[in-house]
């Protein structure tokens, strides 16, 4: 079994990919939720119950062929900043780290599946592809459950489909979702009228980690609403033709802002390099919304290409968790905002040295 | 939509889709009593007591959930909550989803499995009344339907 650590060193398979495809949409995800038959929802059930599926199913999901040499936790064994990585990683849900009695986590070493043990449900099949490629991450994600057939007992009805803890997964139990990087619309002033065309849509939106969270950074994941009524095939076709459009109008609002108002999107850029590059204390906040100003650059051809992927790899391990992470140890809020700044410009600082050293004998 | 008629002591099955089932008025349960008279000797009282169930409940036998804490909560307690509850459940779906019945993957050998398990305890019941009325020619018609779905069972679970 590969240990957290292990898992951590690698970045995982979606987070290294990098061209065209990845300049709007980053990831696409599915999961399926799902539940053993006449047990109750972890929600209700005892600690007792919880505990038996959690035993049953882990051994279950780690004997898959897919899963070998994955990584297998049960989640109280592990700490709390290490359960926030995961969380950062989206390889568990902040629900699931809440609450993590009788709750397990199995991973395989790609990073492209997550299986989650008593999450809300009993389990949450998740499959995650870079770019735009919904259809991939459902066919990955239904291979896990389709392999599990055979030996566990889903709950479903023949009307209703998969039973879920919540009426709102019922159905299919998917919710497919794309993480998007809409600059171009921000600062054209379109997003709000896009993100209301897909509420009318039935689709919905959110920030960076899901329900109730602001976006960050311009980044926005559209997934959809309705599980029951529609086949996986239609939500997904509706879902990749409505994403593709949105990123269509990104990058026709991107260029169109470099003809129309190019001192403002350069002047953004460029204050951008500048503070990444030069600060010494920075929240993460901050550094979401620069590094996505930075990533914009790159997409652009203003600054240097491989900047894309240094952003990518920065918007994930410059937050709160994975930061104290690879300091080996827990940090209050202002030593994170200076091992942050110091992060970046470790980062940055082949593509974009600074022109003057200002380090002086600090580092 | 499954629909089974054990007469005779053979075992009738009919798979109707929902359209089909709309249109023959197997929808409700008077419609359902209406297509065994069409289909030829109904069984007796089978679907009265099956309908009990689906009686507004305000707690769910199978894990003790009640109607208060979904109402709280919007969750439910078990799988068999969505049998318990379906009155309050039927209400909000329409506000959730796009439609109504599930159309998109299902895993064919369970819901098989599962039919069967439903007809099998219909048909104990049923075995159980007709002893109790010393009915035994007809009880002895509904142990061998017994007798043919377990085999059945066996047949899908292996």
């Amino acid at each position: 079994m590969m240990r957290f650590a292990t898992l951590l060193k690698n970045p995982a398979d979606w987070m290294a990919a990098h061209d065209e495809e990845t300049s709007v949409v980053l990831t696409s995800r599915v999961r399926l939720a799902r539940n053993l038959a006449r047990v109750p929802f972890p929600g209700w059930a005892r600690k007792k119950e919880r505990e038996a599926v959690r035993e049953s199913l882990q051994s279950k999901l780690e004997s898959l062929s897919g899963m070998k040499d994955g990584f297998s936790h049960e989640l109280s064994d592990l700490d709390p900043l290490q359960k926030q990585v995961l969380v950062e990683r989206h390889l568990i849900s902040r629900e699931q780290a809440a609450r993590s009695e009788g709750s397990g986590s199995v991973v395989n070493r790609k990073q492209t599946l997550s299986l989650m043990i008593n999450e809300e449900d009993h389990l949450r099949i998740q499959a995650i592809r870079p770019s735009l490629q919904l259809r991939e991450a459902y066919k990955l994600a239904h291979s896990v459950d389709r392999n599990l057939e055979g030996s566990v007992e889903f709950a479903v009805d023949p009307q209703l489909g998969y039973l879920t803890a919540c009426p709102t997964n019922l159905g299919t139990g998917m919710r497919a979702s794309s993480m998007l990087h809409l600059p171009g619309l921000v600062l054209s002033d379109q997003i709000g009228l896009v993100l209301k065309g897909i509420n009318k849509l039935g689709l919905a939106v959110r920030g960076l980690y899901g329900e109730g969270t602001e976006s960050l950074g311009n980044l926005y994941q559209i997934s959809n609403q309705s599980t029951l009524g529609e086949t996986e095939e239609a939500i997904l076709d509706r879902l990749t033709k409505v994403i593709g459009d949105v990123a269509r109008y990104e990058i026709q609002a991107r260029q169109k802002l470099v003809i129309e108002d190019p001192v403002m999107v350069k002047d953004r850029i460029g204050r951008a390099a500048g503070t990444l590059t030069y600060a010494r204390i920075i929240t993460s906040k901050e550094a979401l919304n620069h590094l996505s100003m930075l990533r914009l650059g790159a997409d652009l051809d203003i600054m240097p290409a491989e900047l894309v992927e240094i952003c990518d790899r920065l918007f994930m391990e410059t937050q709160p968790a994975h930061l104290q992470w690879s300091a080996g140890k827990k940090l209050q809020p202002e030593a994170r905002d200076i091992l942050r700044a110091q992060m970046i410009r470790e980062h940055l600082h082949s593509s974009l040295p600074p022109a003057i050293d200002i380090s002086g004998k600090e580092n | 939509m499954f629909y089974t008629q054990v007469a005779d002591g053979k075992l009738k099955k009919f798979v109707l889709c929902e359209a089909c089932a709309q249109a023959k008025g197997i929808t409700n349960p008077e419609g359902l009593l209406m297509a065994e008279e069409l289909l030829g000797d109904a069984p007796q009282k089978t679907e009265t007591t099956e309908l009990a169930a689906f009686e507004p409940q305000d707690k769910c036998d199978g894990c003790g959930f009640t109607l208060e804490n979904f109402r709280k909560v919007g969750r439910l307690g078990c799988p068999d909550c969505y049998r318990t509850f379906a009155q309050e459940i039927n209400q909000r779906l329409p506000t959730m989803h796009k439609g109504l019945s599930h159309t998109g993957y299902i895993p064919e050998g369970l819901i098989k499995q599962q039919a069967l398990r439903h007809e099998l305890s219909n048909l104990t019941r049923q075995l159980e009344t007709a002893v109790l009325e010393e009915n035994y020619e007809e009880a002895a018609k509904i142990r061998d339907c017994i007798e043919e779905l377990e085999k059945g069972e066996k047949a899908i679970l292996s």
